[in-house]
C-alpha cells in the first residue's frame, strides 16, 4: 500500500508567483522542494518504525526505558543531518548565484563598452566622411576643362554630299524591289515603252534617262522607296550621332558635368536603341521582300498566261466574225504585251532574289556609312557644370551605412548596461536577502518526525500515547543555533564591476549623441 | 536634297522635250472605204497584190483615220462582210503620245487580222456574183458618215460587175450611157462627191477592159467624182499613190 504524495498531488502554493524568476525564490524553492520530500521520507520511515515496533509490543506500556528509545534516536540523527543539509544547501545556492551574477555584470560592463567604443570609432569615421563631403562639395574643376568634342569631319558640304550620295545608293539598291513589288499599270507601261525609245536617241544618256524614266513612271514605288531610304539614312545617322554621344562622355570623367553626362547618355542610349530596331526592322522587310518577288512576279506571269490563253482561245472561237475578232486580238495584243512585261520583271525579280544577300551586306554597308557619318559630324558641349565630384555619391551612402552602424553600436551599449544594472541590482538583492530566516520553522517540522513515531506507535497498538510510559520523556532534537542574519559573502570584484558600470554608463552618456543621425547634406547642385 | 529634286525635274522635261521632237506632221485624219472583191474573176496573184496593197495602206494609217472594209456584194441577200473603225485623233496634232502609239499599232494588228479574212481563200470559191453596184451604193453611205475627214474610196477589184442585171463578162454586155442616164434619173446611183476614188486590180489592157473603165468612168461622172488615169490601174505598188491629186 503505497500513500499519496502530498507534495505531489499539490500544487506548490508559491505557484503561482513562479513568474519571477530572479528573485531569492527562484534559489530556495528547488531546496524547498528536496527538503519537503526529505522530511516526508523520514516521516514514512517513521510510521514504519512505528508499526514495526508497536507489532512486538514496544516499547512496553508500563515499563520506564532509561535512554533515549533507539528508533527515535536513529530519526533524530537523521533529522539532525537533513537540517544539516538544507543549512549548506541554501548557502552554496545563494553564494553560486551571487557569483554567476558577478561574472554576468562583468560581460555585460565589457559589452557596454566595446559598444561605447565601436560608437566612438563610427563618430569619428562619420566626422572624417562628413568632412571628405563638405571638401567634395567645394571642389570647383578647372574653367580650362571643356565637356564635349568637335566634329571630325568638318566639312558641311561634304556632310551633304556623302549624305546624298549615300541616299542615292541606298535608293537604286533598293528601287527594283518597290518596283517589283508595286507594279504600274498599263497606260503607265506603253509610256514607259515610247519613252525608253524616246530616249534611245541621245545614245549615252539614254542610260540615265531610262532609270530616271523608270523611277518616275513607278511613281508609288519612288515614294516608298524613297520614303524607305530615307527613314534609312536618316536612321543611321542618327543612330551613329546618339552612339557617339554614348561613346564620347564618361561621368567619372567629368565629375562635374555627371549629372548632364548621365541624363544625355540616358536620352541617346533611347535614341540609339530605338535607331537601331527601326534599321533592323527596315533591312529585314526589304530582304524578306527580296526574297519574295520572284515568287510573286512568276505568279503574275502564270496569271497572265492564263489570261493570254483564253485570249487566244477566244479569238479562234471568234472564226471569221470581223466584229469579235476585232476585240478578241485587242484582248490577245494586250495580254501578249502585258506578259512579256511581266516576264522580264520575273527575270529582273530571280535575279535580284538570287542576289538577295549580297544586297543585304551592301544595305548594311550603306547603314553603317550613314552611321559613320552621323559619328563623325556630331558635335556636343556639355559644359555647364550641373553635377558633383563622383566621390560624393559613395561617399553619402558610407556616411549613411555609419550612421546605421552608430544607431546599431548606441542600441546594443544601452541593452548591455541595462542589463548589467539589473544584474547588479539582483546581486545586492541576494546579499541582502537573508535566505537561512526560514530555518525555526524548519527544525519545527523536523521535531515533528518524532511526534508522529510515538503517535503512530501508540495508533497501532490501540493505545494513547499519554499512557506509554516510554514516551513520557522529552522528544526534543537537538538542533545547532542557526544565525539567522549571517551575511553571504560578497564577491571580492564587485565594488569594482559597480565602479566600472559607473564608468561605462558615464562614457556612454558622453558618446550617446553620436548616434544622433546627421542627415545627407543636400547637393549644390541637385534641383537647382 | 534640293539639287537632286532640280536634276531629277530637269531629266523630266528633258524626257517630255524630247518626245515631242521628230513627231509627225499634224494630220486631222483621212478616212479609206477599201472595196475587197474576192470573186472567182480574179487571179489568186491579183488578190495577193490587193492584199499587200492594203497591208501597206493600213501600215500608213496615223492616229485619227478612219478604216471600213466592204466585202464586194454579192448580190441577192447574200450578205457582204464589213468591218468599219477609226483610230482615236491624237490629243495634241503631231504629237503621238505612249498609248497613242500603241493604240495606232494594235489598230493596225487588228486591220491586218480583218484583211487576212476578208481575203480568204477559201472563201472565194464560194463567190459567185459581184455587185458592184451595191458595193458603191454602201460606200457612199460611209462616205457620208466620215463627215469632215477627206474621204478615199480603194477598190481592190477587176471592176466586172457580175449580177442579173449587168454581166460584164463580154465587151458587148457593158450597159451604155443610156443606162447609166437612166439610173441617173431614176436617182440610183449613189453620190461620190468629194471622195477621190481609187482602182487598184482592174483590166486596163484587153477591149473588154478598156469598155469596163469608160462605163465606170461616166458612172463615177454621173455619182458626183471622178477617176483620174493615174488611179484606175490593174496594179499599185506604192500605198502613198493611193490619193487624188488636190488632196
Amino acid at each position: 500500500m503505497s500513500l499519496p504524495n502530498p507534495f505531489w498531488a499539490k500544487p506548490h502554493p508559491d505557484a503561482i508567483d513562479d513568474g519571477d524568476e530572479h528573485g531569492v525564490y527562484e534559489i530556495t524553492k528547488k531546496t524547498d522542494y528536496w527538503f519537503n520530500r526529505e522530511v516526508y521520507q523520514l516521516e514514512q520511515e517513521a510510521k514504519q518504525l512505528a508499526a514495526e515496533w508497536a507489532e512486538k509490543g514496544l516499547p512496553r506500556h508500563d515499563v520506564e526505558r532509561v535512554g533515549v528509545l533507539e528508533p527515535e534516536q536513529m530519526l533524530g540523527m537523521k533529522c539532525l543531518e537533513l537540517f544539516r543539509q538544507w543549512h549548506k544547501r541554501v548557502r552554496v545556492k545563494m553564494q553560486d548565484r551571487i557569483q554567476s551574477g558577478s561574472a554576468a555584470l562583468n560581460r555585460l560592463i565589457g559589452e557596454a563598452r566595446s559598444e561605447v567604443n565601436a560608437l566612438e570609432a563610427t563618430a569619428t569615421e562619420r566626422k572624417h566622411t562628413q568632412a571628405q563631403i563638405e571638401s567634395f562639395l567645394q571642389f570647383k574643376e578647372p574653367d580650362t576643362t571643356r565637356v564635349g568634342y568637335d566634329r571630325i569631319f568638318r566639312s558641311s558640304v561634304g556632310f551633304w554630299i556623302f549624305a546624298i550620295i549615300l541616299t542615292i545608293a541606298e535608293f537604286t539598291a533598293n528601287f527594283p524591289v518597290f518596283r517589283l513589288l508595286l507594279p504600274m499599270d498599263s497606260t503607265l507601261v506603253s509610256l514607259a515603252a515610247t519613252l525608253g525609245e524616246a530616249a534611245e536617241s541621245h545614245t549615252w544618256l539614254a542610260g540615265p534617262l531610262v532609270l530616271f524614266q523608270d523611277i518616275l513612271l513607278h511613281f508609288e514605288a519612288f515614294l516608298v522607296a524613297l520614303i524607305a531610304v530615307v527613314i534609312l539614312v536618316l536612321l543611321g545617322k542618327t543612330t551613329g550621332s546618339s552612339a557617339r554621344s554614348i561613346v564620347a562622355f564618361r561621368a567619372s570623367e567629368s565629375p562635374m558635368a555627371a549629372t548632364t553626362i548621365r541624363s544625355h547618355r540616358r536620352q541617346h542610349v533611347t535614341v540609339f536603341i530605338a535607331g537601331v530596331l527601326g534599321i533592323a526592322a527596315v533591312l529585314s522587310f526589304m530582304y524578306f521582300s527580296r526574297g519574295q518577288i520572284a515568287e510573286t512576279a512568276q505568279s503574275r506571269v502564270q496569271s497572265d498566261s492564263v489570261s493570254l490563253r483564253q485570249a487566244l482561245a477566244d479569238q479562234q472561237a471568234a472564226g471569221t466574225d470581223l466584229a469579235k475578232t476585232a476585240a478578241t486580238t485587242q484582248r490577245v495584243t494586250d495580254a501578249t504585251r502585258t506578259l512579256r512585261q511581266h516576264l522580264d520583271d520575273a527575270a529582273y525579280a530571280q535575279t535580284v532574289q538570287r542576289i538577295n544577300r549580297p544586297i543585304v551586306l551592301l544595305n548594311i554597308g550603306l547603314v553603317l556609312a550613314a552611321m559613320t557619318l552621323g559619328f563623325v559630324y556630331k558635335k556636343e558641349d556639355l559644359t555647364d557644370r550641373q553635377g558633383e565630384h563622383s566621390s560624393l555619391r559613395p561617399l553619402r551612402a558610407r556616411l549613411q551605412a555609419l550612421e546605421r552602424e552608430a544607431l546599431g553600436h548606441a542600441r546594443g551599449a544601452r541593452t548591455s548596461l541595462s542589463g548589467a544594472a539589473a544584474q547588479a541590482g539582483r546581486i545586492n538583492h541576494l546579499l541582502e536577502s537573508h535566505p537561512l530566516r526560514e530555518w525555526q520553522g524548519k527544525q519545527d517540522r523536523l521535531q515533528s518526525v518524532i511526534l508522529q513515531f510515538r503517535g503512530e506507535n501508540a495508533r497501532v497498538r490501540g493505545l494513547d500515547p499519554a499512557n506509554v510510559i516510554a514516551f513520557a520523556q522529552p522528544s526534543r532534537i537537538a538542533f545547532p543555533e542557526v544565525n539567522e542574519d549571517e551575511e553571504l559573502r560578497r564577491p571580492t570584484e564587485f565594488d569594482q564591476l559597480l565602479e566600472e558600470l559607473s564608468e561605462a554608463d558615464a562614457e556612454y552618456a558622453r558618446v550617446g549623441a553620436y548616434a544622433i543621425p546627421t542627415g545627407v547634406q543636400p547637393s549644390r547642385s541637385r534641383g537647382s | 536634297m534640293k539639287a537632286t529634286l532640280v536634276i531629277l525635274a530637269s531629266a523630266l522635261i528633258g524626257v517630255g522635250c524630247d518626245s515631242a521632237v521628230g513627231g509627225e506632221s499634224p494630220n486631222p485624219g483621212h478616212s479609206y472605204i477599201v472595196g475587197i472583191d474576192i470573186s472567182g474573176s480574179r487571179t489568186k496573184a491579183e488578190m495577193d497584190e490587193s492584199k499587200q496593197l492594203l497591208d501597206a495602206l493600213i501600215q500608213r494609217l496615223q492616229a485619227g483615220d478612219h478604216l471600213t472594209l466592204i466585202e464586194v456584194y454579192q448580190g441577192g441577200r447574200e450578205p457582204a462582210r464589213q468591218w468599219s473603225d477609226s483610230i482615236r485623233a491624237p490629243r495634241k496634232a503631231g504629237q503621238l503620245t505612249g498609248s497613242e502609239r500603241q493604240r495606232l499599232e494594235d489598230f493596225r494588228n487588228i486591220a491586218r487580222m480583218q484583211t487576212s479574212i476578208l481575203f480568204d481563200s477559201v472563201r472565194t470559191r464560194e463567190i459567185q456574183r459581184t455587185d458592184m453596184f451595191g458595193t458603191l451604193a454602201r460606200a457612199a453611205d460611209y462616205a457620208k458618215a466620215s463627215r469632215n475627214r477627206a474621204t478615199t474610196l480603194l477598190l481592190l477589184s477587176d471592176m466586172m460587175n457580175e449580177t442579173p442585171d449587168v454581166n460584164m463578162t463580154s465587151r458587148q454586155d457593158v450597159p451604155g450611157d443610156g443606162w447609166i442616164r437612166q439610173r441617173a434619173a431614176a436617182q440610183r446611183i449613189p453620190q461620190l462627191s468629194g471622195v477621190c476614188v481609187v482602182v487598184a486590180g482592174a483590166d486596163v489592157s484587153s477591149a473588154r477592159g478598156a469598155a469596163i473603165r469608160r462605163f465606170w468612168n461616166k458612172y463615177f461622172e454621173a455619182a458626183g467624182t471622178r477617176v483620174s488615169p493615174d488611179n484606175y490601174r490593174n496594179m499599185i505598188s506604192d500605198p502613198a499613190e493611193i490619193a487624188c491629186s488636190g488632196n
